[in-house]
Order: C-alpha cells, then structure tokens, then sequence
C-alpha cells in the first residue's frame, strides 16, 4: 500500500511539476542594449500575450517547454523555448530593412513601402562609422549611387559628392543639400553629425523633381534630431583622439640628394649653409619638420524630450582638431534648438534654429600647388637647414620657394564663420487630412578670411609683410507655402496631393582689402599701418528663385503605387524671357508581395519594382551669366584724357539672351527586395540620365572681340546600375553579424559638344568619357644599344621614350592616345558588425576602381629636376649605362619628356580598398552598473580610422582631390564614451 | 567578463602600439668637410705672418687649417670664417707651395689646387730714402724685420744683363745701413736678400754728373734729377761717310721722333723698318746702317759687356754737340763732321732723309735732313741710363 503510494504521490509530483505554470520577467532591448518599449511577447505562432512596459520589462505566465516569440517592429523577432529561467534577457537585432521606416521626401515625408522613386536612407548610427570630418565626408560608402571623395582632408576640409556621375561640364556637378528645408551652400560641413537623424538621398528624377531646376545632380536630405514625448533623454557623446600623417613620402636624404645633383649638374650652385649641414651627416626630412600627429575631439550634447503637446530638441557640439600640418586647426562650435508644437487642435508651430562658429587655420591651400606648404616641404632639398647658425630661418631654396617650417610658423591664415540657419512654421489642419502649412526662414552669415605673409617665410613672399582681409556677407530667405491633401476611396484606393508655392532670394556681398609693408605685429588687424595699400575690391551680387510646384500619389491597394510630381521654376539667373522652367516626372511601383500569388511563398517578405522618368535642371551658373558685363578701372579698360589717366570701361563678356537651364532627363528602374522575413534585404537600380543644353564656354572668333560664349550645347550621358545589400547572418541569443555592403558602376560618355567638334585643349571628346585623359605613351627608357634610333627623335640612352604612334619620326600631339579615366568606374562599401553580448566589433570598407590617378607628384620625385628633392626609389633606380633601368630616366638636365609631362608615365591605377572604421565597442547594459550614475546606457569604444588602405597608387593619399600640394592624409586613433540619461 | 576585459586590455595595447610608433631618425654620421668654389690667392695675396684668405662655399667656423709640403703639415690659425672664405694666418716660416688640408669633426678634405707662400722677407713699417744721394754716402733705410746677416742687392735695368751689386748692411733699432759703393750709378732698386727669401723694398737715386765715366762710356747728360741721362760711346763708329741706310718709299717711313728720349724707340723703329727692308731687297746685303751699327754696338768695361746702345735722336745729338769740349778731355773727342741722328725728316721727307747734326761748327747747332742714302756722315752711339 505504501509502495503504491508513495508512486501515486511521485506520480502526481511529476506530473504536477511537468505542467507547472512559472511566472516569468524578461527585458527586452535593442542592439545597443537601449529596452524596447511595446515590444509584443507572443506564443509561437500563437496570441500575443503581453508587451514590454517603457522600461522595456515584461512579466507573463508560460509553462516550460512553450515557445515565445519576441517581435518589434523593423526588428528580426526572436523565438525561445522556456526552460527552467524565470529571468530573460532579449536582445532584438534590427531586420535587414524595415518597411514601416518613415522616409522624407521633398516637401514630405513617406513610409519607405511607399515609396515609388529611388531614395537611399542613412541613419543616424550609420554616419559614427567616420568620426573625424565633416557630415558629408560620413556619407562615404553609406548609399549606393553616391560617390564622395574625401577631397581635402584638412582640418575643416570637405568632401565632395557626386550622385550618379557627373552631367555637367561647367555648371557644378554637386548635389543640392537642404536641411530641415532650408537648402545650403558647400555641403554639410557646418552641420554637426551628432545632430542629424537622418539623411535621405534622392537620386531620380521621380523624388528629385520636386526640386526641380536645382536637381539635376541629385538632392540631399538632412533632418535633424526632434525631441520625442516621455521621460526626458539626455545624450552625451565624447570622443577624441590623434592623428598619425599617412603615406609619408619616401625622399632622398641630403647625402643621396647631393650625390645625384653633383652628378647631374657638376657646376651645382650649393649655399655655405648646404655644405656645412651635408659635412655635419646632418639631413633635413621637411615632412617631418612641418607635421605632427594631429589632435581630434569631439563632444556633443543633446537633450530632447517633450509631452503630448510640445517636443524640443537642444543640441550643442564642439569639435576642435588639430591638423597633421602645424599650424592648421578646425575649432567649430554649434548650437541648436528644434521645437514642435502641437498649439491647439488644428495648428501646429515649430522652428528650428541652428547657430555655428567655426574658426579654421590653413596654411595649406591646395590650389597653390606650386608654392604650397606641403609641396615646398615635398621639394625641399634635404641639404637645406631650417635654420641658419644665427637663428634666421634658411632662405635658399630652388625656385624661390619659401622655407616649409617658416611658413607654418609665421603664415597666418584664419578663416572665421558665424553662421545662424533657422524656420519656423505654421501647420493647420482645417479639415481632416488637409494640412496646410507656411515655412519660412533663412540664412546668415559672416565670414571673414584673414591673412598675413611674413616676409621672413622667404622668397616667394613679399618682404615686408603682406595682409589681405575679405569680408563676407550671405543671406538666404525663402518661404515655402504648401497644402497637403490625404485621403482614400473604399481603402484601397489612398491618395497624398501636394501642391506649394515658394519664393526665395540669395544675397551675397564682400570686400577685399589688401596691403602690403606692414609690421607682423599689426598684422591684418590694422591695415592702416601698412605703407602701400591696394588692390582692394568689393562685390555684390543677389538672385531670386519662384517656384510652383505639385504632386500627388497614388497607393492603390497597397500594390501599386504611383507618383507624379511638376514643378515650374523661374530663375533671375535667366535672361527675360528664358527664366520658366518647368520639370515634370513620374514613377510607378508595383509591390509583388501582396499580391494573392506571393501569398503562400516564403522566401520574399518584400518584392517591388519600380520605374520612374522626369526632367530636372541645373541653374547653377552663377549670376548675371546671361547678360554682357562691363568692366570699369584696370589696365585694359583705362585711358589717357588730357595727359591724366582716366577711369574708362570696357565689354568684358557677350551676352547670349538665350542662355536656359542645362536638362538632365533621367529613367530609372529599381527592384527593391527582402528575403527570408527581412533577414536579407536589397536594392538594385538602373538608370539612364541624358543631360543636354550643357552650359559651356563656346570659343569665338578673334575678331569678335571676345574670346567665348556661355552657351547651351552638347550632351553627356551617364548610365549606371547599382546593388545595396543587408544580411543578418547570425542572429543567436548572444551572437550577431550583420553585413551590409553596395557597389555603383557608372559610365559617362560625351554624346555631343558642338558642331560635331571635340575639344582636345580640355580633353573633351564625345564618345568618351567626361574625365578622359589623352596623353602620349610612354615606353619604357631608351637603352644603349638604340643610340641611333634614340636620336632619330632627339633623344640619348637614358632618356624616356615615346610611343612614335604614327611612325612619322616625330614625337608631337598626333601621338597621343586615350590612357583610362580620372573617375571610377565602380565604388561602394561594406561594413560587418559583430556583436557578442555587449561587444561590438565594426569593420566598415570603402572602395573605388576602373580608373587612373594622374600622380602628379612623381613629375617631381621619379625623374631629376632642378626643384627639389626626388624619391628614393629613384634615387636607387634611375638609369645609368651600367644600371640600365627600364623605369626611370637617367638625371639629365635637359632630358625630354623626363618628369611624363604629356605622357601618361604619372597615371597610375587609382584601385583601393580602404579599411575605413574598424572600432570596438563594449555596451553596458541597462541594468549594469550605469544606473548607480541614473544612466540607460553607456557605450565605450575605440577606433581607428583609415586603418589600413590596398592600393598600388603611391601618392599621399588615394582619394585626394589634389596630388602635388595635398593636405597628407591621417590614421586616427579614437576612444569615445557615448552615455544616455 | 574576465576574458572580455582581457581582450579589451590586449586591443587597448595595440591600439596604443599602433599608434605610437615612430621612426626614429638614425644619428647623423659626419663627414669630411665639402668644399666648393675654391679660389686660393694670388701669390701677391699672401705673405708668411699675414693673413690670407681662401675664398669658396663650406667653411665651417669649427675648421682647421693645415698647410703642408714635402716636408712637414703645420696648422693655420683661423681667423675668421663666412659663407664665402675663410681667413687664416700663413705661418712666419712659410714658404713655397703648400697644399691646404681643412679639418672638420677630425675629418680631412684636401682642397684641389696649391696655395704658393712667396719666399719674401717681411718688413714692417718700411721707410725709403727721400731724394737723391752721392755715390760712396751711407744710405739708412728704416723699418722693423731686419735681421743680422741680410743683405741688400742693388739692381737697374740699365747695369749689364745679371750685373747685381751685393751689399752687406749694418742693422739698428731703426733699421739698416750700406755704402753706396762707387759702380752704381742712376736709379736702383733696393732689395733685402735673407738666405732664399727676398724682397724688393724700393728704389733709391745715385746722383750722376756730365763727364762722369760709367756705363762704358761718358756721361754727357743729365736730366734734372740727376739719376737718368745719357752716356757716349767714346768712339765714332764705322767710318767717317756712313750712310744712315736705304732710302725707302714714304709709306716706309719709321715714325721717329726728334725729342731727347727718344733715340732709343728710333733705332728700335728703324731697325723694324730694316728687317723688313732685307726681307725684300738684296741691295744693303753687304753693309750697315748708322743704327744697326749702333744696335749692335757691345763694350766692355771693367769685365761688364754693355749692349743698350742706340743712335741718338736729334735733340740727344745736339745736346752731345754742345758737350763736344768736354769730350776731348776725356779722350772721346768727336772729330770735325756731320753725325747721323735717328730722327727721320718731317712730313714727306721721312721716307727719304734723316736728320743730321753739324760737328764743324764751334758753337752754333746747325741740323736739317738730308738724303738717308746719298749722304755719308759720321755715326756717334750713346746709351741712356
């Protein structure tokens, strides 16, 4: 009895403790261990059970053995089996797309399955992948479609960007920025990156449009950060770092240098100075003498929050860094306030108001190539000293450059902004689903650029001190005046019409004083104290734009989407008569995925097509380009009356009335894709954009009187196809790997210029590329046993040799051919983010190929020239009888076609792949330590950028804009600490 | 956690590894001085004791200077030192070529090229004799350097090829002391002889007087300062009806002159013009003229060859004429005849004549031009000290 008790009892406790109910509390948080708020808690394949609190907490009642799934919208769900834990921990992984993401679009905003034209979205977490720079040099890699070159990597220096190849030969190829609906000038290197939310890039014409004559190169969309109702957050980002100059150049030292130049040129004029500091063993390394590691940080705060009514946004940044050439800085400060509120039912107010201060100190331009800091410290013979026994610095440099380390000592050269950007707007809603709404605002600023040049840099400066201060004033206003008009019939059929007016107008004025003789210690602050003065100047100028503009699109059951946008511009920068231009377009979307066949597979969660066609233009020509203009004063315009000279004026350009805008007519067909429930999502477009009425300077004949005419010819063409992908590799309860990565090919092809001609001058040729270059063909050296043949064309064994293409005997310009492009033919990125538990590793790349560099620098380094110093690779290899290098010309004086000049010695492959951001990252949770501080969250992290770059190209820097007097670029080295409250 | 921090504190190393690395530039390694552009100084630029300057492109303030010869290396002091030569003192002793070693860091470059220390000695504060003095006076020459056992040569350019009067010196506090001994005559260049080195100091005058015998003749005139003037041959030349030599075109005319100084360039002249003359005719092959007689006129006096004489010019022969007395006192009278000077005839008649000096007179000068060819008068050479 008692045994068939006791199993009656033990029967009954298993079975009780099998079907045992536990009462189970979980946390559910982000990637960046932030919680989750509404996250829904659900059976598997069952009900929804709870959702997660605003503490990101929930508490359910499961039996062990149930499945759960954890889900939150643009998030890959999570689906756990309940054991005997009574405490979860569940980290959600955002989905590799999420299509309830709300993209903004001219003039509005839209969720991203709505969308019908190609807009690339960069998220505010995306843009941490490059931390020293500008906004718009983080935008590297980030959007398919997009290439930015990091141009000037000074401090302060910005990218450029250029969407979808360039189509213009003179009227800019940069794209239109507009933040928060005000559009800028120069990019967004005024704009803090720890202010923005998001950017979204429109690159056809069916989301350009809107944009109309503005938007042949594309538009891009900043918002920045709104405050949000709840609990008020405060988020404190700091970050900082050095710099290590990349790529140092490889130069003889003063012992090879003066071994080579006694060679070349036995009779070679040395200075007393040269010849003590050779005998001392002594060498100068001018790269070293003029940098250092450079010094970066960064600290930002914002703090947003709000209720049911008001949300506002205070966000303050600080960026300072130290340039990797002496003397050069970036200091920038930036404040700014966005406010939202909801008045009473129907209006709504807002304004965003944005101030910045920034003060850069440059004494490396790139345009003075011959004379510029970097490229003197490049050209600088070793055997010069920086100093002189008395302290004065040496002044003995070839061709009259001045002493490296003297001009990042005394040059002064500061350029100040104060710059204040702000709107604010009137929203009301008379009507359910009409909004209509006035933003108005602007923009001012100041500028000034301040420099003094001490006579002491040297012989390319003026002795006496010379000081010039330009004074710059900008002001923008513009009122953008829309309606917005939502509505459906019978749900399936929704419809978003928009139609607006905006006026705006750009003034621009600014003086220029210069002097010269004056004391260093006067400076630029008191031009009075200068003996000579002039030439000083001043301009001005202004331009109005009006615009109409529409859209309205069309959802019909959430298949099939349809967008139709117009937009009519009148521009002052037209002559009377041609300012209208009107820009239409169009785009259609289907959605594959919902419609009943897709229903039972599985392998899409999301399939659209889309095609869109549209025109847009470019108005960017500058101002009064249309009209003749007159000159008045100066040496060709003066003349003498009664034995005095007498101001006069003269025609200086011929009108051409019928100068329009150039048209960029653009179809685009995209497929936009996420596979297996979003864990793999993509994009891929093609396009085609035809731009005509180019804007281009004719030449005249002489006995016009002038020398051309801007006038609206030719054609260039540019197609391209481009691929964006996102997986979510691993998705584990600790692990995770997520890739993301695209690739952009672009071809650009000349279609016509004018009257059939080619312009070999500027190397424009239709047929080819835009960026083509055409140079002779350089073959190797001449050896001695081609003496005779060698001076068949004036040459001697040694001497570089040319491609006689013609076989005529002569070497001249009917030898030249095409030798590749400047551009490339293909670019992208891809990143790979690991994350294991709170560790995060970021490996993000960028690249670029297809394309030639012309090196510029190894005019200088790779051949003898009486400039400067050379490389030691060609010191070790220049040709000599016994040494016969195929490579490099033996040192003489005289040698033809020696530095490739005209030749394509100098291009070299332009193909990299660049380690960009490789960073580190440890999140504490939550629930760890950080709430002793009242934290939600602390992320640590350490960085390097530009840690390592694959490349044959041998230059400073393969993405620089300039290659002989670049701003070198840097490795950096970063710890941050970004913390919430 | 523990192998997360462990990680974390490996990435933070390399990082920092990363970071700091930095190439350090090796120590520089110096070497022997490069010099260029190097000019030694002229032989007239340098004295033993005295500075002297190498001009070029790398001295160094911290360089050494050592001359050296076949037989020994001696450091220079250097005295200073700029961006284009550097100054250094030539030793006393110095003399001779020297090849000149810069030291630099205890490194040597010897530069290309010599630099010549003159054999010279070397006398502070020199102080010639103003004026004249009489032959057998003391003459006293001040000064610092002197040294016992110096000597002092006496020279001029019309004594005997290689005559040089050696004259021991008495040294003072002032400077030296000699006789002028009795042979010297005119004006003499002083040099101070000490062993191989030599230096010129000046010149000092020797007074002369008409009627003087020296010079392997008789002096029959002198200028105002009584140093220079001119000394007759004691004997009429060839016979008493010489020609003055061919009579040529006008365009063969010498160019001579008719001024006292002038003799010495006419016969130069003249014998130019003859040599061109022989080059082209046959007809003097077998005789001389006046002046060629004279040119090679050598006499020797107390075992002195002298071979400077010349036909006098026409203003020279006078002033003999109006010594002719005197000349019979000393046993050189100058017989009853006209005499040949070397002063052609004026304008046209250059070509043609010559001027002559009438010695039948007694006192009157009588002198014209006559036929260089067709006259046959007496020829008188003198020499001019």
């Amino acid at each position: 009895m008692y045994k068939q008790l006791t199993i009656l009892v033990l029967a009954l406790i298993l079975t009780a403790t099998a079907w045992a109910q536990n009462r189970i509390s979980g946390l559910v948080t982000d990637g960046n261990q932030q919680p989750l708020a509404g996250a829904t808690i659900s059976l598997k394949n069952g009900p929804s059970l709870t959702t997660t609190d605003s503490t990101g907490k929930f508490s359910v009642t499961l039996n062990r053995g149930q499945l759960i799934q954890i889900s939150f919208t643009g998030m890959v769900a999570r689906t756990i089996t309940i054991t005997d834990e009574t405490s979860l921990n569940i980290s959600l992984q955002n989905a590799a797309v999420n299509l309830d993401d709300v993209v903004v679009v001219g003039y509005g905003s839209t969720k991203k399955s709505d969308l019908t034209g190609s807009v690339a979205t960069i998220k505010a977490d995306e843009l941490k992948n490059a931390k020293v720079g500008t906004a718009t040099s983080a935008l590297q890699g980030l959007a398919a479609g997009v290439f930015v070159t990091t141009g000037s990597v000074k401090p302060g220096g910005d990218a450029s960007v250029v969407i979808r190849g360039s189509g213009s030969l003179r009227a800019g190829n940069s794209p239109l920025y507009v933040v928060d609906g005000i559009p800028v000038e120069g990019g967004l290197q005024d704009l803090s990156p720890g202010d923005i939310q998001s950017i979204e890039v429109l690159k056809d014409a069916s989301s350009a449009a809107i944009y109309g004559s503005r938007g042949s190169n594309g538009v891009i969309l900043v918002t920045t950060r709104q405050g949000t109702k709840g609990q008020a957050r405060i988020t404190l980002n700091l970050n900082g770092g050095f710099q290590k100059m990349m790529n140092k150049q490889k130069l003889m030292n003063a012992q090879e240098y003066y071994q080579l130049a006694t060679r070349a040129i036995p009779d070679y004029s040395w200075t007393t100075e040269e010849l003590r500091y050779l005998s001392r063993g002594e060498s100068t390394d001018w790269q070293d003498a003029i940098t250092q590691d450079g010094k970066y940080s960064n600290y930002n705060l914002g703090i947003s929050g709000g209720n049911e009514t008001v949300k506002h946004f205070l966000g303050a940044d600080f960026y300072d860094q130290q340039g990797t050439i002496k003397n050069s800085s970036f200091r920038k400060v930036t404040l700014r306030y966005n406010m939202d509120a909801q008045t009473n039912k129907w209006l709504k107010t807002g304004l965003r108001f944005n101030i910045i201060e920034s003060s850069l100190k440059n004494i490396n331009e790139e345009d003075d190539s011959g004379y510029g800091t970097m490229f003197s410290a490049i050209s600088s013979q070793p055997t010069a000293p920086v100093y002189l026994d008395n302290g004065d610095y040496f002044d003995g440099f070839l061709n009259t450059k001045a002493n490296p380390v003297a001009i990042v000592d005394l040059l002064d050269k500061v350029t100040k902004k104060s710059r204040a950007v702000g709107s604010v707007y009137f929203e009301i809603e008379p009507i359910k689903g009409l909004k209509i709404r006035s933003d108005n605002g602007g923009e001012l600023e100041f500028f000034n650029v301040n420099s003094y040049e001490d006579g002491r840099m040297g012989q390319h400066y003026p002795d006496g001190g010379h000081a010039v201060k330009f004074n710059g004033k900008k002001r923008y206003m513009q009122s953008e005046n829309t309606a917005t008009y939502q509505f459906d019939l019978n749900d399936s059929h929704r419809f978003t019409v928009l139609g607006g007016f905006s006026a705006s107008k750009y003034t621009y004025e600014s003086t220029t004083a210069d002097s010269k003789n004056l004391s260093p210690v006067l400076g630029y602050d008191n031009l009075g104290g200068a003996q000579n003065h002039g030439p000083n100047g001043s301009y001005a100028s202004a331009s109005t734009l009006t615009s109409f503009y529409g859209r309205v699109n069309y959802n019909f059951d959430d298949k099939y989407l349809f967008t139709v946008t117009m937009r009519q511009d009148g521009s002052s920068r037209f002559a009377p008569g041609k300012q209208w231009g009107f820009f239409p377009s169009a785009a259609f979307a289907w959605r594959v995925t919902n419609e009943a066949f897709m229903e039972k597979q599985e392998i899409f969660s999301e399939l659209k097509l889309r095609a869109s066609i549209g025109r847009l233009g470019n108005q960017n020509i500058g101002d009064y380009a249309y009209a003749a203009t007159i000159s008045q004063g100066g040496e060709w315009s003066d003349y003498v009356f009664g034995g005095n000279l007498a101001t006069g004026s003269v025609q200086n350009t011929i009108s051409n009335p019928n100068l329009t805008w150039e048209k960029a007519n653009q179809i685009d067909l995209g497929l936009d894709f996420g596979i297996l429930k979003n864990r793999i999502a993509g994009t891929v477009d093609v396009y085609y954009k035809k731009t005509t009425d180019l804007l281009w300077l004719v030449p005249l004949p002489t006995e016009s009187g002038f020398d051309n005419s801007l006038t609206n010819i030719g054609q260039i063409n540019n197609k391209g196809i481009e691929f964006s992908l996102t997986t979510i590799n691993i998705n584990t309860k600790n692990f995770s790997w997520r890739t993301s990565g695209n690739i952009s090919f672009n071809d650009n092809k000349i279609a016509e210029l004018y009257n059939g001609k080619t312009d070999v001058n500027k190397s424009l040729f239709v047929g080819k590329h835009i960026n083509t270059y055409y140079t002779l063909q350089a073959d190797g050296i001449w050896q001695t046993d081609e003496t005779s043949k060698a001076a068949g064309y004036n040459a001697q064994p040694g001497d570089r040799k040319v491609k006689d293409l013609n076989n005529d005997g002569v070497i001249n310009g009917d030898d030249r051919a095409f030798s590749g492009i400047s551009v490339p033919k293909y670019y992208g990125s891809f990143t790979n983010t690991f994350r294991y538990k709170g560790i995060e590793l970021i490996t993000f790349f960028t690249y670029a190929g297809g394309h030639m560099i012309n090196n510029s620098l190894n005019r200088y380094l790779n051949s003898f020239n009486t400039w400067g110093n050379m490389s030691q690779e060609y010191f070790n290899g220049y040709w000599t009888p016994s040494r016969p290098s195929n490579r490099y010309p033996a040192p003489r004086v005289g040698s033809p076609y020696s530095n490739g000049d005209g030749t394509n010695a100098n291009l070299q492959k332009g193909d990299y792949l660049r380690l960009r951001n490789i960073e580190l990252a440890y999140q504490f949770p939550a629930n760890s330590f950080v709430r002793k501080i009242s934290s939600t969250g602390m992320r640590v992290y350490a960085s390097v950028q530009n840690a390592v770059t694959w490349t044959r190209f041998t230059g400073f820097d393969v993405e620089s804009s300039d290659n002989t007097n670049p701003y070198p670029n840097a490795r950096s080295f970063i710890a941050g600490l970004s913390i919430n409250f | 956690m523990r192998t997360f921090s462990y990680c974390w504190l490996l990435y933070c190393c390399l990082f920092v590894l990363w970071g700091c690395q930095k190439d350090d530039a090796p120590a520089p390694i110096p070497i022997a001085p490069i010099l260029k552009e190097i000019v030694f100084p002229g032989i007239n630029e340098v004295m033993p004791g005295r500075e002297a300057t190498i001009r070029g492109k790398g001295f160094d303030p911290d360089d050494k200077i050592f001359l050296e010869n076949e037989t020994a290396m001696t450091e220079a002091e250097v005295t200073s030192v700029n961006n284009q030569e550097i100054r250094f003192l030539v030793p006393e002793d110095a003399g001779g070529a020297y090849t000149v070693t810069v030291e630099r860091h205890n490194l040597q470059t010897t530069l290309d090229g010599e630099l010549i220390v003159p054999l010279v000695v070397v006398i502070d504060n020199l102080s010639m004799p103003t004026g004249t003095s009489a032959s057998g006076s003391v003459i006293s020459i001040g000064g610092e350097g002197f040294q016992n056992g110096d000597e002092i040569q006496l020279t001029a350019a019309f004594y005997p090829e290689g005559k040089i009067i050696s004259i021991p010196v008495t040294v003072s506090g002032e400077g030296i002391q000699f006789e002028i001994p009795s042979e010297a005559y005119g004006q003499n260049t002083v040099t101070i002889v000490r062993g191989q080195r030599r230096s010129t100091l000046g010149t000092i005058g020797i007074e002369v007087q008409v009627g003087d015998e020296i010079g392997g003749g008789i002096v029959y005139y002198v200028e105002s300062n009584k140093i220079h003037g001119f000394i007759v041959h004691k004997e009429n030349l060839g016979t008493a009806t010489e020609s003055f030599g061919p009579g040529l075109a006008l365009s063969g005319a010498a160019g001579t002159g008719k001024a006292i100084g002038s003799g010495k360039s006419n016969t130069a002249k003249l014998q130019t013009r003859m040599a061109a003359f022989r080059q082209n005719n046959n007809s003097w092959n077998s005789k001389k003229a006046a002046f060629e007689l004279c040119d090679e006129l050598t006499v020797t006096s107390n075992n002195e060859v002298y071979a400077d004489w010349f036909l006098p010019s026409q203003e020279e022969l006078i002033e003999l004429f109006k010594v002719k007395d005197m000349l019979w006192t000393k046993g050189a009278g100058m017989p009853a005849n006209n005499y040949w000077s070397s002063s052609e005839a004026d304008g046209d008649a250059a070509g043609w004549a010559a001027f002559y000096v009438n010695f039948y007179e007694p006192v009157n000068v009588v002198s014209g031009f006559v036929d260089k060819e067709g006259w046959k008068i007496g020829i008188r050479p003198v020499r001019y000290f």
